[in-house]
């Protein structure tokens, strides 16, 4: 079974140069491996007994590419002269290819059936042979040899189509996975691709969706098994224990309010009955008629209310209530849209009163937010994920544990930065994702502006799966929350081509690069990008409009437009008549502004 | 002067004030400074100016300057299908206790400009050597001798010479080959009593010929036999020297030549080779302030073993061998404006256009380093890293004290540790009082 470690087919360099118990040089053979790839190197490490064999395992995380015998001079002059490098005596065929390698651990044990990684406590040997193990051994290294944990098939790592790469599902599900990728980069395959394999074991998934990426589950529900997928719409309903949350999102969206206007309101929703379950609308409308009630003089202290702040608040609670119900207005326009395709939209149930119609085995929840503006998703967000949280925490079994997937993850949880710390969902999610892992309601952040996240939220993710970034901010923020994301692979990352990335973290046993498998029928054939050339081509003015503007027209003809005379005229009050005062100094009646002698 | 486009004086000054920033005549002026007044650097700059308008009028006006052009959109098509080799030696720098290593590896590299793929370019090691000069029962030479530098400077111009002529048995069809370093080495210096001949081994991997009588298969013989040996190849073969050795051998040929033509008196004559002495002024020196970019003196046949007045210096045993020697068809190109020119060297009757071309092309394709660019890559090759000397080094200590252990003596032993773990200068080896 072990071979291939003395095999010089399997040989594919030697150790050169300085080597530590971290990392180590080798001189590559051509064309023999690449950047990413698993690397082995058998080395005698002292023990308690005397030296014993060990295999020492890496990644290639750099390759340097070297021609010692083409100066850079020639190559300036060759450019500069346009001359074919091949008609010169230049070399071309003397480079040689330096690679270096990031030390996973080493294996004692020889047997490749049981491939455990420990601590190196001893550098390899400068001259060792570094070899490209098979694909068994390194799929029995990722694996540790532990066949019976559940597993989500992930892809395979680049480069090696044979070796599979998989995460474990239960460091997934209970310990936070945070996916990060630039637009394009392969975000939601990456998703889709967890979320199915977390389908085929019926774990509960419930989804934040603000663009319906997901909807797309519903439509291939049959390929993915027949899981029960719901398409949930929101209706933002209060109850006693969350009405915080909907004061502070009326506060956050109406007008700003004065200190006496911000107490008056505070007055209001004192005095306003709450039926736990209500919409938010009609809250709004029960705030609005104690104001009117208030300032008539039918509450406490009624008579003392200045009208100004009365009315001022009233107007900034109507103000909410129209655009919670052009939000409302537009995420029906959008279900409407997807009706004629198949797409089955329910209200949102109540998760605090049933939260197992959210939440159940074999279910995929997807809560269709389009149309809402980031704070009300947010407000939305919150209270979802606070009740369901809250089920869980109580240990009252109600529902199943559970893994919520939060799309567009900087609108939900931003970072100090964006001075947003007082979105609604920040806390909560702060509160799940630091205590979800003892009640098994998992998270999965999914952002493509890593540095606009929440520092204290993303490090708590124990697993990540980062794709393309090419944003310096980003990468150096993915840097410093990814414990063992090396410099080099940080480097990579703006490299990778969609669906490639690096997975790191408990899910896997060492950070590895991926390709990720594309579930090409889970894309959806209903929705897709739609084509806005062809439409601003094929658009054409509403002829029933046009009809009854030229009806209009011609039974009202509009008014001839008025001359610029006219227009000045119109504009400019007729100048009063001014007479001044002897004495009248800068337009000031004569000792106006001066004090009286004494 | 009456002589006619020659450099104008202020272009002149020019390069020397340009050189002398450089640092290129410093050491010719400290060196003149101690015996002279205070003005010297004055003086030295004047003189100069008027020695180099002297050489400039004279070969201008003989037509002894030419012109190379730079064209390598037309030069490197032109080439393509041709094969050239670049031949370089590398010596190994160990210092051992005890023991002269010798280690000497010729590097070669052969290209065909053009060709694309695997044969377009050939790396050999040519010829090696590896021997310990102290020990008696040496490869390379049949004897020891006192002045280990010579064995190994005689060891490595005969490996270079050698691996020339069997490089052109081996590869057969090569078009030119240039040798980093002078085509033809002063030989006198080897032909001193108890310089011991090269093995018989060593002699028929020299020059591939077996049943060399001793008196053949000394240095200054079997030299001249493979020098032969590729001047009668009749194909392009030349030493490109880089670096400034000192000499003026060109300067007083040119200088012979003036007196001759009548350009110059004898007493003339005399004052500037003093001067050139004085501050000893070299070839290159001079060269570098007439030559502009581009241009080339027209070759002079020069023995390298030198004139008549040097003939009296040759070793008697080996007269007849020195002055049958194949002279050096030389000349200075300067392949661009601020590098000094390369001593270029071939055989007589070679086509020099042919090679100075390609000598410049090459050069150009390292436009600051200004050498031909296959020597620059050979010289990689065939160089002996310093690390591979320290492992030499050590693992000869190894050994030494291996075998030192494995003796029962216990002053062999001590000897052993003392000569290894201390230097020549240690104060264990000062003299006691």
């Amino acid at each position: 079974m072990t071979d291939w470690i003395k095999s010089n087919e399997r040989r594919i360099g030697t150790v050169v140069g300085d080597a530590s118990t971290d990392t180590y040089t080798f001189i590559l053979k051509s064309f023999s491996a690449k950047l990413g790839d698993i690397v082995a190197t058998p080395t005698d490490v002292p023990g308690h007994a005397g030296t014993y064999g060990a295999i020492i395992w890496g990644r290639v995380v750099g390759i340097n590419r070297v021609n010692p015998f083409f100066p850079a001079e020639a190559a300036q002059e060759l450019s500069e002269q346009d001359i074919n490098l091949l008609d010169t005596v230049l070399s071309t065929t003397r480079d040689y290819l330096q690679a270096e390698v990031l030390i996973l651990g080493a294996t004692k044990n020889m047997d490749v059936t049981n491939l455990r990684l420990s601590p190196v406590t001893y550098p390899v040997k400068p001259s060792a042979g570094v070899f490209s193990p098979p694909a068994e051994a390194i799929r029995v290294l990722l694996t540790g040899g532990d066949n019976n944990q559940v597993k989500l098939r992930l892809g395979t790592l680049i480069g090696r189509k044979d070796v599979d790469v998989s995460l474990q599902a239960n460091k997934i599900v209970s310990r936070h996975l945070a996916i990060l990728a630039m637009t394009g980069g392969g975000k939601t395959v990456a998703a889709r691709r967890v979320l199915r394999e977390l389908t085929a074991i019926n774990y509960p998934i419930v989804i934040l969706d603000p663009h319906g990426d997901y909807l797309a589950f519903f439509e291939k529900r049959r390929e993915l098994g027949g899981v029960d997928v719901k398409l949930f719409y929101p209706a933002i309903r209060v109850y006693g224990s969350d009405s915080g949350v909907i004061e502070e999102l009326i506060a956050k969206m109406g007008h700003r309010l004065t200190d006496p206007q911000k107490d008056f309101f505070q007055t209001v929703v004192a005095q306003t009955n709450l039926e736990p379950g209500m919409t938010a609308e009609r809250y709004i409308a029960e705030l609005i008629t104690t104001c009117g009630r208030l300032r008539d003089g039918g509450g406490n202290g009624g008579d003392r209310l200045n009208a100004l702040t009365v009315n001022a608040v009233r107007r900034s609670l109507d103000f909410v209530r129209r655009a919670l119900n052009s939000m409302q207005t537009n995420n029906e326009r959008l279900m409407a849209q997807l009706k004629p395709k198949g797409y089955a939209f329910t209200e949102l149930p109540d998760p605090q009163t049933s939260p197992d119609e959210i939440v159940r085995p074999g279910r995929i929840s997807i809560i269709y937010l389009a149309g809402f503006d980031h704070l009300t998703q947010s407000a939305i967000a919150s209270i979802v994920i606070e009740h369901l949280f809250a089920h869980r925490a109580k240990l009252t079994d109600r529902i199943a544990p559970f893994l919520t997937v939060i799309e567009e993850a900087h609108n939900f949880v931003p970072g100090r930065r964006e001075g947003t710390e007082d979105t609604p969902s920040l806390a909560t999610v702060r509160k799940v994702i630091t205590e979800g892992r003892k009640f098994g309601t998992g998270l999965m952040l999914i952002s493509q502006r890593p540095a606009r996240l929440d520092e204290t939220i993303l490090s708590q993710c124990n697993s990540f799966l980062v794709l393309r970034l090419v944003n310096p901010k980003d990468k150096n923020f993915v840097r410093s929350v990814m414990e063992n994301l090396s410099e080099s692979d940080a480097n990579i990352l703006q490299t990778f081509g969609p669906g490639q990335g690096i997975v790191s973290g408990q899910a896997v046993r060492f950070p590895l690069l991926v390709d990720i498998d594309f579930d090409e029928d889970l894309v959806s054939e209903a929705i897709g990008d739609e084509d806005f050339v062809k439409k601003a081509k094929d658009w054409s003015p509403d002829p029933v409009r046009e009809e009854i503007a030229s009806i209009v027209d011609e039974v009202i003809p509009p008014e001839p437009p008025a001359s610029p005379a006219t227009k000045r005229a119109g504009k400019r009050a007729p100048l009063p008549d001014v007479t001044f005062n002897a004495g009248t100094r800068g337009g000031k009646p004569n000792g106006a502004g001066k004090r009286p002698r004494a | 002067m009456a002589f006619e486009d020659t450099l104008p004086e202020e272009e002149v000054q020019h390069r020397i004030e340009t050189r002398v920033s450089l640092g290129h005549f410093m050491a010719n002026i400290l060196r003149a400074a101690g015996a002279e007044k205070a003005d010297v650097q004055q003086s030295f700059a004047k003189h100069l100016c008027d020695t180099a308008k002297l050489l400039d009028g004279f070969l201008r006006s003989d037509g002894r300057i030419a012109r190379m052009d730079y064209l390598p959109g037309k030069y490197w098509p032109a080439q393509r299908g041709r094969r050239f080799a670049f031949i370089d030696g590398g010596v190994a720098n160990v210092a051992l206790p005890g023991a002269a290593p010798l280690a000497i590896r010729v590097g070669a590299y052969l290209v065909r400009p053009g060709r694309e793929g695997a044969d377009r370019e050939d790396f050999a090691v040519q010829m090696h050597f590896v021997d310990d000069l102290y020990d008696p029962a040496q490869d390379v030479y049949d004897n020891d001798f006192e002045d280990i530098a010579k064995l190994r400077d005689a060891a490595r111009i005969i490996a270079e010479a050698g691996a020339c002529r069997s490089l052109f048995e081996e590869a057969g069809d090569i078009d030119a080959l240039l040798i980093q370093g002078p085509l033809i080495n002063p030989v006198s210096p080897y032909g001193t009593p108890g310089f011991p001949a090269y093995t018989a081994s060593a002699s028929e991997k020299l020059c591939r010929q077996a049943g060399l009588s001793d008196r053949d298969r000394h240095f200054i013989p079997l030299y001249l036999r493979i020098l032969r040996d590729l001047r009668d190849r009749g194909s392009i073969v030349a030493g490109v020297v880089e670096r400034d050795g000192g000499g003026r051998r060109f300067i007083k040929n040119v200088l012979d030549q003036m007196v001759e033509r009548g350009k110059l008196d004898n007493a003339r004559r005399t004052r500037a080779e003093n001067f050139l002495k004085k501050y000893s002024l070299s070839d290159t020196q001079l060269l570098d302030l007439i030559l502009r970019e581009g241009e080339y003196v027209l070759p002079l046949a020069i023995n390298r073993q030198g004139g008549p007045d040097e003939q009296n210096k040759w070793p008697k045993k080996w007269e007849n061998e020195i002055g049958q020697f194949p002279l050096a068809l030389t000349t200075f190109l300067k392949p661009s404006e601020n590098v000094q020119p390369l001593r270029v060297e071939t055989f007589e009757g070679t086509a020099s256009d042919d090679l100075l071309s390609l000598v410049l092309h090459t050069s150009r394709l390292l436009p600051r380093y200004g050498f031909p660019v296959g020597l620059d890559v050979v010289d990689r090759f065939a160089k002996v890293p310093d690390w591979m000397g320290r492992q030499i080094a050590t693992g000869h200590k190894v050994n030494l004290l291996r075998k030192a252990f494995a003796t029962d003596n216990e002053k062999v032993r001590d000897f052993s540790i003392r000569m290894l773990s201390a230097s020549g200068r240690d104060w264990l080896y000062r003299p006691k009082i």
